[in-house]
């Protein structure tokens, strides 16, 4: 590394710089010591495959390389550049899938093969997009707010779609600068009207939710008239749970309607360690009832040890027997993505003894799931 | 921080199960993973940093290297790739890449309760000499940082970052030139003399 063959230049000034950088490790800097411990004891413990302790009169022995697996790396590598040809062909497709920007067909079969990556399926026929009349968005927990006041509708009525008209001349476009985020995350959208596919400025559009909450009721959350450019960006500040959006005309241009941009909602999962041997997740967007998994880090895969519904105030608690990893996972549902926690490393108690170190005991459940927490 | 040998040594401890031997890699290199990872602009290191090692004592085995520089070598990559992956999962690393000035601006924010007459004269901390290193454009600080604060050499950061060793030492040469250059810099070197 960089050593004598192989100095840093030296540059005149910097040498109080270079040696800020490489000083010690302070305090703050190494506050997570015995959680990396209980990690690597989690792993070793969980391990078939560490090597033999006895290393003080055994040197060091590097791994053979044997000349099969010089061949299979470059076979894999080959078969890596086979496989990079055909993502790259694939990505030209995919992000027009994203766009959904593909003919019906396509766009189906995208949504297919792509559904893990967030790729709607083609929007229904126009017809379809019609909201039951009368219905009502359901109340949001988050009360999200509009991004511009709409003179055309109360923001919590439901809208009168547009239907398809017969001017076929106008189109518009909605695409959105990112199709998954984060729980209450923002998304930006930009529409594009053309008239016979030049740029239509001035028209007077609105853009319309669909939340996943409540399926065929279309709110307006927002109106805008077109730039120079004929097209229009709405900021949407906080997307709580996955929704569909869609822009559409309105007086001169009612028919007009363009894609529809279906947005996906990761779920975030917070976790806390109140106490030694417990672990409380609360989850966001979830419903009372969803089903979280607790899994453990066992011999270098993640092991479910529990799972348990999450409560009134959408958590749940579960007791660990530490030292150990663990995160928590939440199921995909019609409002949000499958979620994951971060991995969590709680430390072995100082008064308690190690647990055994067999690798079959850490296969077997050791998890006491209570109801979600008060 | 320890030297290679010793490295070597806990590293043959960490693969065979000793949890001291793993300890002493950590406490080396616990520090230079949150300098890298602040320097790459991420916001949680400590975090990053934590599913670095989660990833590394799990794949332990799989590690082909047998000397500590090689394992530092591999462990930087993983947390390169970690912190890719955060970055484009909060769908910020597009903001990273094209707003240095925010980035700049942030760690202005960030320093801003120390005067630059403390700075000089107490010198730099390693949290202020992590941000100027933020502050250079994104190849040289990542370069900078592999070089200075992981202590990789120069191959090993070119294989890492997909460059030729001469990209790489010139991006090096730039970015401490850069460094000499800034006011707070400068100035502690004038009081240094």
């Amino acid at each position: 590394m960089s050593g004598p063959h192989d100095p840093v230049p030296e540059v005149p000034g910097v040498e109080e710089v270079i040696r800020a950088l490489t000083a010690e490790g302070d305090a703050t800097e190494l506050t997570g010591r015995q959680s990396a411990v209980a990690m690597f004891r989690a792993a070793r413990d969980g391990a078939s495959g560490f090597r033999s302790p006895d290393l003080d009169t055994a040197p060091i022995p590097r791994p053979a390389q044997p000349r099969r697996g010089r061949g299979r790396r470059r076979r894999l590598t080959t078969l890596g550049a086979a496989a990079a040809a055909v993502v790259m062909a694939c990505a030209g497709m995919t992000a027009a899938a994203y766009a959904q920007i593909l003919p019906a067909s396509l766009q189906n079969i995208a949504h297919r093969v792509l559904s893990p990556i967030g790729v709607p399926s083609a929007p229904p026929a126009a017809t379809g997009l019609l909201p039951v009349p009368g219905s009502v968005t359901p109340n949001v927990p988050s009360g999200r707010p509009t991004v511009l006041p709409s003179p055309l509708a109360s923001p919590r009525a439901s809208c009168p779609c547009p239907t398809a008209g017969p001017n076929a001349d106008v189109t518009a476009q909605l695409r959105a600068d990112r199709l998954r985020v984060e729980a209450d995350g923002k998304v930006v959208l930009t529409g594009q009207v053309a008239v016979k596919g030049s740029p239509d400025a001035g028209a007077d559009v609105k853009l319309l939710e669909q939340l996943s909450a409540s399926p065929g009721a279309w709110d307006v959350i927002a109106t805008g008239l077109t730039s120079r450019a004929g097209d229009v960006t709405f900021a949407v500040p906080h997307v709580p749970v996955n929704t569909r959006f869609l822009l559409a005309g309105t007086g001169d241009l009612a028919s007009l309607m363009s894609n529809q941009v279906a947005v996906t909602v990761t779920p975030r999962l917070v976790v806390r360690h109140p106490t030694r041997r417990g672990l409380v997740v609360t989850a966001g967007p979830a419903m009372t009832g969803d089903p979280v998994t607790l899994q453990e880090l066992q011999g270098g895969a993640w092991v479910t040890v529990a799972t348990q519904p999450l409560g009134g105030d959408l958590s749940a608690t579960f007791t660990v027997s530490p030292p150990g990893a663990y995160r928590f996972l939440l199921p995909a549902t019609t409002t949000h993505a499958a979620g994951v926690s971060r991995p969590v490393m709680v430390a072995a108690p100082p008064a308690t003894p190690r647990p055994t170190t067999t690798p079959q005991a850490t296969a077997a459940p050791r998890m006491t799931p209570t109801r979600g927490a008060p | 921080m320890e030297s290679g040998d010793d490295l070597d040594e806990a590293l043959a401890r960490a693969r065979a199960g000793d949890e001291n031997g793993f300890l002493m890699l950590w406490t080396d290199l616990n520090p230079r993973l949150l300098r890298y990872l602040r320097v790459l602009g991420c916001d949680d290191a400590d975090d990053i940093a934590s599913e670095t090692w989660l990833q590394a004592v799990r794949d332990l085995q799989r590690f082909h290297g047998g000397k500590s520089d090689e394992f530092r070598a591999w462990l930087f990559t993983i947390a390169r790739h970690r912190a890719i992956d955060d970055a484009r999962s909060r769908v910020r690393f597009r903001d990273r890449l094209l707003g240095p000035l925010i980035t700049a601006r942030q760690h202005e924010r960030e320093d801003a309760g120390q005067s630059a007459e403390d700075e000089v004269l107490y010198g730099l901390s390693t949290r202020q000499a992590v941000a100027l290193v933020r502050k250079l454009s994104k190849d040289q600080a990542e370069v900078v940082a592999l070089r200075i604060i992981v202590g990789l050499d120069t191959e090993a950061v070119a294989a890492m970052l997909g460059k030729s060793p001469g990209s790489v030492r010139a991006a090096l040469h730039r970015g401490l030139k850069a460094l000499a250059k800034d006011p707070q810099v400068r100035a502690l070197a004038e009081v240094s003399r």
